[in-house]
């Protein structure tokens, strides 16, 4: 059985499955953040999600049977698994003094490994230095969160955006994404000031400067007053945008054809 | 026991049955490949054909052998003059084998054992194969 850790194989990242489990998880994060959060914030807990779940097979595994070590002692019926023969399994069927004048005392366990079935003999309570002895933690092996989004982040993200894309739950505005649960409700009244605001003007106005007339719960964070007050005058045909998609500028539409039209 | 057709996976072992004979044992022809050192502690013990649990110090596997081949193994395969690039490839393939236990290797793992820029394993397999059996070298039959 093979127990080494696929997230550690661009493969993997390559082709990520994202299933419903990695759904759940973003809109665990996006409910966790409560505000706007850019693409980019969504790969971490994907990423820290798929290390834990292959950590958890890896550990699951192991479980089967100890890694056999040759400075352990064993006792007839235990199972082991033979790091160096490709991880096989197999049962101690019996144990018998080792004779080699190069060592001290030792013994040795005869282990009828699977796949194929075949007796083999290993060392136990082995006094000598031995490669096998060196404890490897799962984890050791398995690589870390910031090591992969930096090798195959680049794939990571086509796929977490194509999952964010495809989830009715979330909405998004220049970059950043939202569970439209989320969403401060921005009434019919809120768009009358915004129109009003900009008819006063004559003038295209930023989205900062429609808030402060606008009364949102004062404890929302800004960027989330922001997003939902941009987000909702996407909506709006009344409204346009004359500034980009970072520093938006709210213009009316109808101002703007008047000024078309002089 | 079956004979599959051979390939490059399939494992190959020295047959003793082959080179034994009432006056020459395993053990007289592995002692020709003894470096300086080991030949002089081991003509001072009493029992060079003593067996001993040879240790696999990279799996921990145990292989019972003489005292002869177990030095063979842990010293002398590893002295430069073991395998050289002229020594002929069927007498590399025969120390090769003794320098791991004679358990069993097929050509691509023989291949290894020499050092990639020596040969091929398809060469190493038509050696193995075609003609007379070589330096005893037979494939292991499948159960
Ligand atoms: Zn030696």
């Amino acid at each position: 059985m093979d127990t080494t850790y696929k997230t550690n194989s661009a493969a993997y990242w390559e082709n990520l499955p994202l299933d419903e489990t990695d759904q759940d998880q973003l809109y665990a994060f996006a409910l966790s953040e409560g505000k706007p959060c850019h693409l980019d914030k969504f790969v971490h807990p994907i990423v820290e999600a798929h290390c834990q779940r292959e950590l958890e097979r890896i550990v699951a595994l192991q479980k089967e049977g100890l890694p056999y070590q040759p400075a352990e002692s064993y006792s007839v019926g235990q199972d082991l698994r033979f790091a160096a023969l490709g991880h096989r399994l197999g049962t101690i069927k019996s144990i018998r003094k080792g004779h080699n004048p190069r060592f001290g005392p030792f013994t040795v366990i005869a282990v009828e490994l699977e796949s194929p079935t075949e007796l083999r003999e290993f060392v136990s309570d082995f006094p000598a230095a031995h490669a096998l002895n060196l404890p490897v933690a799962p984890e050791d092996k398995a690589p870390k969160v910031d090591t992969v989004i930096q090798l195959y982040g680049q794939y990571i993200r086509e796929q977490v955006a194509e999952a964010l894309l495809s989830n009715q739950e979330f909405v998004s505005y220049n970059g950043l994404w939202l569970l439209k649960d989320l969403l401060l409700e921005v009434h019919v009244g809120h768009l009358n000031i915004a129109e009003a605001m900009i008819d006063v003007a004559g003038a295209p106005i930023a989205p900062e400067e429609l808030l402060a007339e606008m009364d949102f719960p004062e404890d929302a964070d800004p960027s989330l007053q922001a997003f939902s007050l941009n987000y909702a005058l996407t909506q709006d045909a009344r409204f346009s945008n004359t500034g980009t998609d970072e520093k938006p500028l709210w213009h009316l539409v109808r101002l703007l054809q008047e000024g078309e039209n002089t | 026991m079956l004979y599959l057709r051979a390939d490059v996976n399939t494992e190959f072992q020295i047959d003793w049955s082959k080179i034994e004979r009432p006056d020459l044992n395993r053990t007289q022809v592995m002692e020709e490949y003894l470096c300086a050192s080991c030949r002089e502690e081991l003509e001072k013990h009493p029992d060079s054909q003593e067996m001993v649990d040879g240790v696999d110090m990279v799996t921990g596997e145990v292989h019972r052998v003489s005292l002869v081949h177990e030095h063979l193994v842990i010293c002398c395969s590893a002295q430069p003059d073991y395998i050289t690039p002229t020594t002929p490839l069927s007498t590399a393939l025969f120390r090769a084998l003794l320098a791991t236990w004679n358990h069993r290797l097929t050509p691509l793992e023989l291949q290894k054992q020499l050092g990639v820029r020596r040969s091929n394993p398809e060469a190493i397999l038509r050696l193995l194969t075609r003609g007379p059996v070589r330096e005893s070298i037979i494939p292991v039959p499948t159960a």
